[in-house]
């Protein structure tokens, strides 16, 4: 019966959705649908929505105790394809690869109800009230939400660990039968041991992502630096060195930048004028009277080129903010690619 | 010289992401310090290398 599950949920929401101060509502709701209704409160959604949140105290020293949840999804509606981890306290934690903090010896003995739980829908789905249909569903549909009461222990809280998973990507085959949809849900020791094997997928899949996400930025960096002028390759350096893309210590930063140049330098040469530029006033054909930069060693200055060109190329998952930084100097050099053109 | 930290498990991986095209060289792939608890493939490294002069 979907009703229940509703139920459950909706009474959970309203007799413990608004958090105490020593209590942690942390819920996500994931819909990727043909067709979604609802009269409680009126809406029609098609396609992908998604809600995440958390309230609950935070700790004396302003850090937060430790939620996660995470989507794969290929946002299809109608073979949708999707992973889901959602975790909390030393579980989740754990699933992101970091260790959980110590507990402190002194004993805490406080004892409270605390829920935990998800619902699924996979397919069609018609919740009713009184023999009425009320709300429908047609596609994917999870809910996860767990109202889990703090224990404070010292100046911190302790969160309790709870895990619940679903997968429906990775096949798993149990003797020639193959299984396409893995869940997984769990709290407190359970929770911490299952978090290190369902974590290590999202860790491997969290790695990919920003792993290809900053290999899309470079490549377009590259891209773009393929139509940067002679005398414009030093600013392209020198905003690289100043992002320390380069990677340098530092104690050598710049050292990079100062080879760059090196290179230039050796790579080019300037021309002046020739007679017949002389012979127009000093202007050459297009009306150019100043000397002209000419790359006079192209070995020297391929290699400077890959030096640059790999070194913003190198991808590094654990590097979360470069990203960032590699946004900024794509910025920056496709808009001085552009005023060459 | 530059470096940055990996999973030491990519150590390999990332030696020849590196000198994939010839402009430089990996000097070492070392464990860093104080990670004893951690488990095996959690284990973190630094990664240096200098360009490759010809």
């Amino acid at each position: 019966m979907k009703w229940r599950t509703s139920i459950i949920f909706i009474l959970a929401s309203l007799t413990m959705g608004c958090a105490s101060r020593d209590e942690a509502v942390f819920v996500t709701s994931t819909s990727i649908s043909v067709l979604e209704g609802d009269t409680k409160p009126a809406g029609l959604n098609v396609g992908y929505k998604r809600v995440e949140g958390y309230i609950g105290p935070n700790n004396a020293d302003g850090t937060a105790p430790p939620v996660l949840a995470s989507i794969e999804s290929n946002s299809s509606i109608t073979n949708p394809k999707y992973r889901q981890l959602y975790a909390t306290g030393d579980a989740a934690v754990i699933a992101v690869g970091g260790q959980p903090a110590a507990v402190s010896t002194g004993s805490v003995t406080k004892s409270d109800v605390m829920f935990f739980g998800t619902s699924t829908n996979i397919g069609l789905s018609i919740g009713t009230t009184s023999d009425i249909p009320d709300s429908f569903n047609l596609g994917y549909k999870r809910q996860e939400l767990s109202v889990i009461p703090l224990v404070k222990d010292g100046d911190k809280y302790r969160y309790p660990s709870v895990i619940a998973s679903i997968d429906n990507v990775t096949e798993t085959s149990v003797e020639n039968v193959s299984l396409n949809t893995n869940q997984f849900f769990a709290s407190g020791n359970a929770a911490r041991a299952l978090a290190p094997e369902l974590g290590n997928t999202f860790i491997e899949r969290s790695n990919v992502t920003l792993d290809a996400a900053q290999k899309v930025e470079s490549s377009s960096i590259l891209s773009c630096y393929s139509g940067i002028a002679l005398n414009d390759l030093e600013k392209v350096w020198r905003h690289a060195t100043d992002l320390n893309l380069f990677r340098e210590g530092e104690a050598e930063l710049g050292e990079i930048y100062t080879f760059l140049m090196e290179q230039l330098d050796s790579a080019v040469g300037v021309i002046a004028p020739t007679p017949n530029s002389v012979e127009n006033g000093g202007a050459d054909t297009r009306g150019n009277n100043s000397p002209q930069i000419v790359v006079t060693n192209y070995d020297v200055l391929v290699n400077a080129n890959k030096v640059y060109s790999q070194s913003v190329n190198i991808s590094n998952a654990l590097e979360t903010d470069r990203l960032v930084d590699l946004k900024q100097h794509r910025a920056f050099v496709c808009g001085l690619s552009k005023t060459n053109r | 010289m530059p470096s940055m930290t990996i999973l030491c498990k990519e150590c390999a991986k990332k030696k020849r992401e590196i000198e994939e095209n010839g402009a430089f060289e990996v000097v070492s792939c070392k464990p860093l310090s104080a990670q004893q608890n951690v488990p095996e493939e959690q284990k973190k490294c630094e990664i240096k290398w200098k360009i490759r002069r010809s």
